[in-house]
């Protein structure tokens, strides 16, 4: 692991803990509180992830996948974007399940250092499900619709993924 | 998302029996479940361990505190809004959403929504800036992805972190600005 890249994540988790050290508070009590938490949560994904890598899985292997993206790669040539990134690309606003599958194929297929492997890792660690929010959201609220959200949204997710092929070299 | 599930399965297994290739579809199917149990593996280590750190945080009544922040910081954005209830909701909502902490941010996120739902015009206004905040995904460590790096053997796993964080930041200001602009063509028209 790179000096900078481990001092961010060994500095982050000691600011934690100095943190819970200073203000004399329960941290053990708390971590187990909230990694039980995560635990479940994460358990609770499989059903998901399973449905998402059948999908996936059988796209690759029909060779569908790549007709898409041979369909697509105007759009990607253009803003210099590997091919194989586009399933990445049309998944991760619509489903999370779909996108951390559609990230881990990646990694099997080019390793998570190669140019595929950090693009599909920023991609996927710098934006949301925006399908998943606007449901959750709205429907707890009883908004119908609220115009303008997902166009400003969706803009803003091509404008961070057009700066993500740029800075990724 | 269901239509598109079984649909796109439908084609696929049509287009490999179609080009021969029924069986390596086959044998990527039986294998699906497997992968399904290593990658929830490699999530629910990640989880466990960093919603537990987070947590923390929560305890600490830091998030709360990076939510006054916020409040300081974001109050042009949301203008009229003066609920303390609702503010309280919204900065617990961003500075979850921050800290990753997906299980504190939504149930936040969901009152907040219901409470700017209520006050009429200027609420859903702030309502709808609120989402495009939350959508753009900003996250100041993405310790799954990380995670996921290191258990596919990458070299430097945490070499995302900071070109995660310029994305994302580009992603929401341009969001915020694009939500802003929309704001304004809407009320001078």
């Amino acid at each position: 692991m790179n000096g900078t890249a481990g001092m961010v994540l060994l500095g982050t988790v000691g600011l934690i803990l100095l943190r819970g050290v200073m203000t004399g508070c329960d941290a053990y009590g708390a971590f187990q509180r909230g990694a039980a938490r995560g635990m479940r949560a994460a358990a609770e994904l499989l059903p998901a992830l399973c449905g998402m890598l059948l999908m996936l899985s059988l796209l690759n292997a029909s060779g569908a996948s790549q007709l898409i993206a041979r369909l697509l790669s105007p759009v990607t040539g253009l803003l210099n974007l590997p091919e194989t990134i586009v399933p990445m690309l049309v998944l991760r606003p619509l489903t999370g399940s779909g996108s951390l599958a559609v990230l881990e194929q990646v990694f099997a297929a080019y390793g998570p250092d190669s140019r595929e492997g950090m693009i599909a890792s920023v991609l996927m660690g710098s934006s949301e499900t925006i399908l998943y929010t606007m449901t959750v959201y709205l429907g707890a609220s009883g908004v119908k619709r609220l115009p303008g959200v997902m166009a400003v949204s969706l803009a803003a997710y091509l404008a961070g993924v057009i700066c993500c092929c740029m800075i990724v070299s | 998302m269901n239509r598109i599930w079984a649909c796109s399965m439908l084609f696929a297994a049509a287009l490999s029996l179609g080009t021969g290739r029924q069986q390596a579809a086959a044998e990527a199917m039986l294998n699906c479940g497997n992968e399904a149990v290593r990658l929830t593996l490699t999530l629910l280590a990640a989880m466990t361990l960093w919603s537990g750190l987070m947590e923390i945080l929560t305890e600490t009544g830091d998030v709360r505190r990076i939510g006054g922040v916020f409040r300081k910081a974001a109050a042009p954005l949301f203008p009229k809004i003066r609920d303390d209830a609702c503010w309280e909701a919204m900065s617990l909502n961003i500075a979850a959403n921050l800290l990753g902490l997906g299980n504190a941010a939504t149930p936040a996120g969901i009152a907040a929504a219901k409470g700017l739902a209520a006050q009429g015009k200027d609420g859903l206004q702030a309502l709808a800036m609120l989402l495009v905040i939350n959508n753009a995904g900003l996250q100041l460590m993405p310790t799954t992805v990380i995670t996921m790096r290191q258990a596919a053997g990458s070299l430097d796993a945490a070499s995302v972190w900071l070109p995660t964080l310029i994305v994302s930041a580009v992603s929401t200001a341009t969001g915020v600005l694009l939500m802003l602009l929309v704001r304004k063509l809407r009320c001078g028209a």
